[in-house]
């Protein structure tokens, strides 16, 4: 086992794949089966989660290209070499914008879970502080150790995840698959535009873009990292089914985290697996929320190039404590969580193709 | 190497991290068992009043030197729905009803009787995020409360019930066990399902046997199938596990005990349009037990294995008959298979399938049995 050598201030490409699919699996994947079963029959959902995530390899790999074609270089700056100030700035603000408000909703998101399932006293304001105050503990410290917990926390996450499934083989019912292709075109397309909001972390490879050490492998290295969470996402969707039946998925608010509820070991140690494995989503959350307050961050860094980043951190996070406060009651937040989808749609699937075409057709100079 | 060492590590230092928390055990009342009883009253409001037995264990007369003590007690309250008995459990109770642990559903046959009520009042168990869906949910024929009181070895009713039901060489003759996430998933679908049947014997014994039809449509009991019959629906099912069956061939009286039993149900295509099915039922079992004299061969297995299946073509062929014509209820799972393979058909016979112009009635069911000797024991 070679040494991490912990000066080092850059990130290896292998490092940018655990970070990617990190980031990718967020508070979506609690009801991330329901989106899909509820536009779609049987276990057809399963194209769109492919489809859409062929969709989402080729954005990876065009985000991996700009960093190819700027290497070196922040998003800021990247913007700004294609096009000009005037659509850079409004379009960086959103940027950073959107990521402080991504990481309100999965603070906000963590807390009510956490409430419902493991502390049901506690209130769901004092849990959303906490969990704040961890993530900006993380944040403090230096950025490539940030990065560099994924590497520690994602082969856990993949155990666990496989452990849902396996220990679940016993009551699933393959009958639950069928009918097989019996969804409309539209169903196949509202799944993909509902499973969108899962993959919303993949432009995090744009705001560590000035870290990565190994340009050239920057695509690939992406590419891997958001198929595992294709994998984890076509897992848990495929179980579910399997467990729930689609119907049965689609009444559930929570189907993942029910999963969980339903394996039973003998042995009082694992008899409720749901607390060992609630304890490793938590984990994952934390990593992807300290890298979206960390992506606002790199954006306000950039425009505010003299201010210390501790300073910007301690103006940053009230604010995103108060929004994550903003929605009221389960429909606020379901309400939150689909225009953040929605928003994610426009500005991390669809923005980076024409500028991609911009940059091509430009040239690098 | 070292890198697995390092991840187990972490793994197990994780598990560190859970605990029980904020909940506090000592102020816990551990349900193990639910049962809903109806309630006849004078209340003008249009729902009927309930009464729910609420089993709680308690732990300290488990242990075994405390004899005398009882080791449950049973809460027990009116309302319209759980929720209502629960927070009426509240006022005289110190402890706050900790579901987590709950092992059985009862719901008397009383209270399944009426259209949807069971549906109603199941929404408390599959909504609360303590219960686990694999609680097991059983028909009482009368009311719950004596089955919540019987007492012997296991000192805990619920358990016993429980593991009653766990006693797989029963399974023959009772439908077989209900999760109730998979209850929900068939009342969601409206399906018609079926649910093991508890009798009360004594203050010591409660038997388990029959099924009761649970009727898609209107989600109510609408028949309690006697065993004979359940055997005959399990055989049909491919669900018939450590099941025997007794009869006579020359004079001598064969035990045939079935190990393994599987069913596949087939569209058969037709000329006139007439819906038809295959049944085709394997079944794979042991001679276990000859009646004859001492001295006489076993006959051949071919022979056997014919009569075999003359048996069971005796006793699923008026089953079939009986559930076409008399409870017009699909509990074969003709219409799940439809539904699941010929969606298309499926979506125009869905509103008159087992209503109006009923075509589960209608269709023609075609039987195929195949059995298999594996053993005639130690001897030939």
């Amino acid at each position: 086992m070679s040494k991490v050598k912990y000066t080092d201030r850059s990130i290896s490409a292998k490092e940018l794949m655990y970070a990617v699919a990190s980031m990718v699996i967020g508070v979506g994947i609690f009801n991330l089966p329901r989106y899909i079963t509820t536009v779609t029959n049987g276990i057809d959902g399963i194209i769109s989660i492919l489809v859409m995530g062929g969709v989402v390899l080729g954005i990876v790999w065009i985000m991996g290209q700009f960093i190819r074609m700027y290497p070196g270089k922040g998003i800021y700056e990247i913007l700004l070499a294609i096009i000009p100030k005037p659509l850079a700035f409004p379009l960086i603000i959103i940027y950073g914008s959107f990521f402080a408000l991504l990481a309100a909703y999965e603070i906000r998101a963590i807390a009510e879970i956490t409430k419902k399932y493991l502390l049901s006293n506690t209130s769901s304001d004092s849990l959303s502080l906490l969990f704040l105050l961890v993530t900006l503990y993380a944040l403090f410290g230096s950025r490539t150790a940030l990065i560099r917990i994924n590497s520690m926390f994602l082969p856990v996450v993949l155990i666990v995840s496989l452990l849902l499934v396996v220990l679940n083989i016993r009551i699933m019912h393959l009958d639950n698959f069928y009918p097989l292709l019996t969804t409309d075109l539209q169903g196949y397309g509202s799944g993909m535009i509902n499973i969108f909001f899962s993959f919303t972390g993949i432009s995090i490879i744009l705001s560590y873009s000035y870290l990565v050490n190994e340009p050239d492998k920057a695509s690939s290295a992406a590419v891997k990292g958001v198929f595992i969470s294709i994998i984890i996402y076509t897992m848990v969707f495929v179980s579910c089914v399997a467990v729930f039946s689609n119907l049965g998925t689609d009444f559930l608010e929570n189907p993942t985290i029910e999963l969980g509820k339903e394996i039973e070991l003998p042995g009082g140690f694992f008899e409720r697996f749901e607390s060992v494995y609630f304890t490793i989503w938590i984990m994952t959350i934390f990593n992807t929320t300290s890298m979206s307050i960390d992506s606002s961050l790199i954006v306000l860094e950039s425009l505010f190039k003299k201010a210390k980043k501790e300073t910007l951190i301690v103006i940053l996070s009230p604010i995103i404590f108060f929004v994550s406060m903003v929605p009221i009651g389960m429909e606020g937040m379901e309400a939150m969580g689909t225009f953040i989808g929605r928003v994610s749609l426009a500005l991390i699937a669809i923005i980076p193709i024409p500028l991609y075409i911009i940059a091509k057709i430009r040239g690098v100079k | 190497m070292k890198k697995p060492c390092y991840m187990l590590s972490t793994l197990l230092l994780i598990n560190l991290l859970q605990g029980c928390g904020a909940r506090e055990i000592e102020k816990k009342a551990f349900v193990i068992g639910v049962g809903i009883d109806e309630k006849k009253s004078g209340d003008d409001s249009s729902q009927p009043v309930m009464n729910g037995t609420f089993q709680v264990a308690v732990p300290r007369s488990l242990k075994p030197e405390s004899t005398n003590e009882k080791a449950y007690q049973n809460f027990e309250d009116e309302g319209h729905d759980i929720s209502e008995q629960i927070s009426n459990i509240a006022q005289y109770s110190n402890k706050e009803l900790y579901f987590a642990h709950n092992q059985i559903i009862l719901i008397s046959d009383q209270v399944a009787k009426h259209p949807e009520r069971m549906e109603r009042l199941l929404d408390f168990f599959v909504r609360h995020e303590d219960i686990r869906r694999s609680v097991r949910v059983f028909i009482t024929k009368g009311n719950t409360k004596r089955y919540l009181n019987v007492e012997n070895n296991e000192k805990l009713p619920a358990i016993y019930m429980d593991t009653l039901a766990a006693n797989v060489q029963n399974h023959s003759r009772t439908a077989s066990i209900k999760r109730l996430g998979d209850l929900q998933e068939d009342l969601l679908a409206h399906r018609s399902f079926v649910l093991p049947v508890m009798h009360y014997k004594n203050t010591e014994e409660i038997k388990l046997g029959g099924a009761a039809i649970i009727k898609g449509e209107s989600s109510r009991l609408t028949h309690v199938l006697n065993e004979k019959d359940t055997e005959a629906m399990n055989i049909l099912n491919g669900e018939f596990q450590n099941g025997m069956l007794f009869f006579e061939l020359d004079d001598d009286l064969y035990i045939y005990k079935i190990d393994k039993s599987k069913s596949k149900i087939k569209l058969v295509p037709t000329k006139n349009g007439q819906l038809t099915f295959r049944i085709t039922i394997s079944v794979e079992g042991e001679i276990q037990e000859v009646n004859k004299q001492m001295d006489t061969r076993t006959i051949s297995a071919d022979h056997v294995k014919k009569e075999v299946e003359k048996q069971i073509a005796k006793k699923t062929e008026p089953f079939i008959k009986k559930l076409q014509n008399q409870y017009k209820t699909d509990v074969l799972g003709l219409g799940v298979y439809m539904e699941k393979h010929h969606h298309k058909e499926w979506l125009k016979l869905k509103k008159n399938w087992e209503t109006g112009k009923n075509h589960f009635s209608q269709v023609k069911i075609n039987t195929h049995i195949h059995t298999t000797i594996s053993s005639a024991g130690g001897l030939r």
